[in-house]
């Protein structure tokens, strides 16, 4: 398991570097000039020429991508144009309340989110069961953003009950995971909806209930382990989407993660930044894609003997070969 | 299982209960209030929005500051926004935007998405390997940011909204065709079509394809859907159409800063967006349900 | 019906069954007035064709048709004088797995993958003997090398056993509590040939040895031979003709039944061809009126179109769902 783990580790490498290069390449094409805003409208030319110079804009193309790459071995995504920060130190300082974000974000899809799925499946085709359905498809339907605007309307201005900006307290992150999570939660109650209703329909449903076990220990021990196989994809993916609407929910609620971080970014011209948060977040996504995996052939053994196997076949063939 | 029992017996078989045809899946859709809802709703929705400069009292861009944040009226049923601008007449004149971006990008993608799938799937081996490896490198972040990274090296412009969602959403229909070729390449029929000498394009076009087509639809229209809230996302943030467009998200985009003064800016254009999208689920849904029956009973 | 009885006493007594479940927005009526009587010890087969309503039959009994889609069971079936369709959703668990219990047809999925198959068997025994968990895990031990497989497989997931090998985790399971009544659901139609004899070989023993009595369902004939004491054959949901194993064997009388040995290949005789039945069963969702079978049947007149026959002694144990047979008796 734990080669497996350090293989799964080793791929990322080149993935994420391609990521940066496609990035690199596609900051190339932005159009708009970074220097341009540092300077503001009125810079002289020399001044412009002075800061082209001095953050190494004029160089050429592949020798500015050579430098990045080589920056990024270090680990270095270079220093905010703007401030003039190193950018690693501010994205270690704004990863957290985004992590948080999309953790709790998660905690909460899943807590509510499968339960919900699991009652429907139990009623499938009642009115409650009817009712569910669309009231999940109408949240899934709904902006995220959109919904944030609704709950500070509600929760903030009207009520004055929650904060509707910054970061605090847990009640500064109320609003946000709500807004954040709820479509997700509704696809992922939709999803374990209909493979718990596969599932309750296998045979070895019915050699469970043959043994003459309770309907509940039936429900929870037999069927919700096998139902929730296909879900871990769904929530796994969610988790991306989580990410990506942080970039949204943090511009919403002003929450200084890396999403509101890759906004100023982009509308400043900000490359290095831009590039950073982009990278940050595909190496949390291909972290969380492994952790999937594991909990994958945690959950089903079946998947598990394949490593296993793979993994004697690896032993064997070095055998073979000494 | 009693399906399979009418098939085979001797009755005529008429269009309609072929499942999987296109008479069958209209024929489920029919039976569903819901969807049929939402079909009426979309429809109805992007004629409006290609009348409405005929039929709407006022011009989706006539500015009048004196009618500036006017509330719900009977002049103004929903309102005006910060420049005096009628909301009813934008969010009809807008509807075709964010629905064209849902059905052109996914248009895009499908497109892509089934060429890549169908060759790496078809012909497997270093070509299905240098394609799932590119394709690794899209999904190594979600679509949405994708999406913002495309659309901010594309520049502004409402078809660069459409590329850049087009872009970002391949990868789901390339990974769902391969899946699919691969199961179909397996089969039988295939087989036998390659035993009778049958060209590998003619295999491709006669029997892989028609026989993936049915999940292919399925996802072709949650993809509407799903590409219509991520393109209002996008002009939410401020990418794509210039503010002056009649988008639904560039409207909630202008109107959050009155939130809390003005909410009426922002309630209507949010609530299409919601009732569009919810119309493309319930239809995507309907048609589901009718081209893969083992998730009903 | 007034079957004769032998002198042993009467386990299971089904009276006038009916399951209807709904399929697509259509009523299925899968089971339509079953009777049959089960003594202590004996083996009865049910033999039909796929779709005959074999397997609704045996989940009636132990009350685990799936509960979204079952409209209606109605009719009587008495377990031990017990009127088991009556008693509480409770009660019946106390049933299930301990005093009958069920093989199911497919062992490949048939047993939950994830779970290891000790779990599995140790489950039951746990729930109805009120043991503690290790010593019902000895039990299940016990129980797995009384299938034949080693105890030190205890501890695996399905997926590492044969097929023959999951049906004798099956047959485990079933078999954990020592219950009064085993059902099989063809037991062995999955399975490779070879492998088909070992279990049914399997079954008979464990049948022995605990006084297990046994409702073997089934299309393979020769199985019903070399397992049953008595046979009856459904059609459409419905008996259509019961008896003694020799009763249905020597004189099958049914023309569906007759149907049925015309389709099984004969080694001592030297025939070209098998007859099959022409036709397909009909839809249980619209039922021909009049016999069900007068649709395949060669035999069939206007009047079989029309009236439905009832089941009628002919000799013995033995009787028959056909009017012709009243006519000629």
């Amino acid at each position: 398991m734990i080669r497996y783990v350090g293989k799964r580790l080793l791929q990322m490498i080149p993935i994420l570097l391609v990521v940066a290069i496609l990035i690199f390449t596609l900051m190339q094409f932005v159009p708009g000039d970074p220097v341009q805003i540092i300077l503001g409208e009125d810079a002289t030319p020399v001044q412009v020429e002075q800061v082209r110079e001095d953050l190494g804009l004029n160089e050429p193309f592949f020798v500015q991508l050579l430098n990045f790459l080589k920056d990024l071995l270090h680990l270095d995504f270079g220093e905010s144009y703007l401030s003039g920060l190193p950018v690693r130190s501010e994205l270690a300082m704004r990863f957290p309340n985004t992590l948080i974000l999309a953790i709790c974000c998660i905690i909460f899809t899943v807590v509510i989110g499968i339960p919900i799925g699991v009652q429907c499946a139990l009623k499938a085709d009642k009115l409650i069961d009817r009712i569910w359905l669309f009231f999940t498809l109408l949240c899934s339907s709904m902006p995220g953003f959109w919904l944030a605007l609704l709950l500070v309307l509600l929760f903030s201005v009207e009520l004055n009950l929650l904060p509707s900006n910054g970061i605090g307290g847990p009640e500064y992150f109320i609003l946000p995971v709500l807004a954040n999570s709820i479509g997700s939660l509704a696809s992922i109650a939709r999803h374990t909806r209909s493979s718990m209703l596969e599932v309750i329909r296998a045979d070895y449903i019915s050699t469970a209930k043959s043994k003459g076990i309770s309907r509940k220990r039936v429900i929870w021990r037999h069927a919700l382990p096998n139902a929730l196989i296909p879900v871990i994809t769904t929530v796994s993916s969610s988790f991306g989407m989580m990410l990506g609407g942080a970039t949204i929910i943090e511009s919403v609620f002003s929450i200084p993660g890396i999403g509101m971080f890759m906004m100023s970014g982009i509308n400043n011209r900000d490359y290095p930044v831009v590039r950073g948060c982009i990278i940050y977040i595909a190496f949390a996504f291909s972290i969380m894609m492994l952790i999937t995996d594991l909990i994958y052939a945690f959950v089903d053994p079946r998947i598990k003997a394949q490593y296993v196997r793979s993994k004697s076949k690896d032993t064997k063939s070095h055998e073979s070969k000494t | 299982m009693l399906n399979k029992k009418k098939m085979n017996g001797s009755e005529v078989i008429k269009k309609t209960e072929v499942p999987g045809s296109l008479p069958y899946v209209w024929k489920k859709i029919r039976k569903r209030p819901l969807a049929m809802a939402g079909l009426i709703f979309v429809v109805g929705l992007l004629i409006l929005s290609f009348i409405s400069p005929w039929i709407c009292a006022h011009s989706y861009k006539a500015i009048s500051m004196r009618e500036a944040f006017a509330l719900p009226s009977g002049n103004h049923p929903f309102g005006c926004d910060e420049l005096g601008r009628d909301i009813l007449s934008r969010v009809l004149y807008g509807a075709k935007y964010t629905m064209s971006v849902g059905v052109f990008s996914t248009l895009i993608s499908c497109v892509f998405g089934v060429i890549l799938g169908a060759i790496s799937g078809y012909f497997g081996g270093k070509v299905d390997n240098f394609i799932m490896r590119c394709l690794d490198i899209f999904q190594a972040f979600p679509g949405i940011l994708l999406a913002i990274a495309l659309s901010t090296a594309l520049g502004p412009g409402f078809e660069k909204v459409i590329i850049a969602m087009g872009i970002a959403f391949i990868p789901i229909f390339a990974r769902m065709m391969r899946a699919k070729i691969l199961s179909i390449r397996g089969a039988e029929y295939v087989e036998a079509a390659t035993a009778m000498n049958c060209s590998t394009f003619r295999i491709v076009v006669r029997h892989i394809i028609p026989n993936a087509l049915s999940p292919l639809i399925v996802q072709v229209a949650m993809s509407i859907a799903n590409s219509g809230l991520a393109a209002s996302s996008l002009s939410f943030l401020g990418f794509g159409v210039d503010a002056t467009t009649p988008e639904w998200g560039a409207m909630l985009s202008t109107g959050r800063a009155f939130l809390r003064t003005y909410p009426h800016l922002c309630i209507f254009p949010g609530l299409f967006i919601m009732a569009s999208v919810l119309s493309f689920n319930l239809v995507g849904d309907a048609i589901r349900d009718a081209l893969d029956p083992k998730l009903k009973d | 019906m007034n079957e004769e009885r032998n002198n042993g006493q009467t386990l299971l007594s089904v009276r006038d069954l009916h399951v209807h479940y709904s399929s697509g927005g259509e009523m299925v009526k899968a089971v339509n007035g079953v009777s049959f009587d089960l003594e202590q010890g004996k083996s009865l087969g049910l033999v039909g064709e796929t779709g005959a309503g074999k397997t609704t039959i045996a989940k009636a009994i132990l009350q685990i048709l799936p509960d979204h889609s079952t409209k209606l069971v109605e009719g009587e079936i008495s377990f031990k004088g017990r009127d088991i369709l009556k008693i509480s959703e409770q009660e019946m668990q106390a049933v299930r797995g301990k005093e009958i219990s069920m093989v199911f047809q497919d062992p490949m999925t048939a047993l939950n993958p994830v779970m290891t198959v000790g779990d599995q068997i140790s489950e039951g025994i746990w729930r109805h003997q009120k043991v503690s968990k290790a010593a019902a895990r000895q039990e299940a031990i016990k129980m797995l090398e009384t299938v034949g497989i080693s105890r030190d497989r205890i501890d695996e997931y399905p997926h590492q056993f044969s097929g023959g090998m999951k049906q004798r985790v099956v047959i485990a399971i079933a078999l954990a509590c020592s219950p009064e009544l085993l059902i099989a659901d063809e037991p062995t139609t999955a399975l490779d040939v070879t492998i088909q004899a070992q279990v049914l070989d399997l079954i008979k023993e464990l049948k022995k040895k605990h006084g297990t009595s046994l409702i073997l369902i089934t299309h393979d004939l020769g199985v019903v031979a070399d397992t049953c004491d008595r046979v009856a054959v459904i059609y459409a949901g419905e008996v259509v003709e019961i008896g003694s194993l020799e009763e249905v064997f020597d004189h099958p009388t049914h023309p569906y039944t007759i149907g049925l040995f015309g389709a099984i290949p004969d080694m001592y005789k030297d025939v070209n061809r098998l007859s099959p039945i022409a036709g397909l069963p009909p839809n249980p969702a619209a039922l021909p009126e009049g016999c069900y079978f007068a649709p395949r049947c060669p035999h069939a007149t206007e009047r079989c179109r029309s009236v439905h026959s009832g089941l009628e002694r002919i000799t013995g144990t033995h009787f028959v769902r056909c009017i012709k047979n009243q006519q000629e008796g």
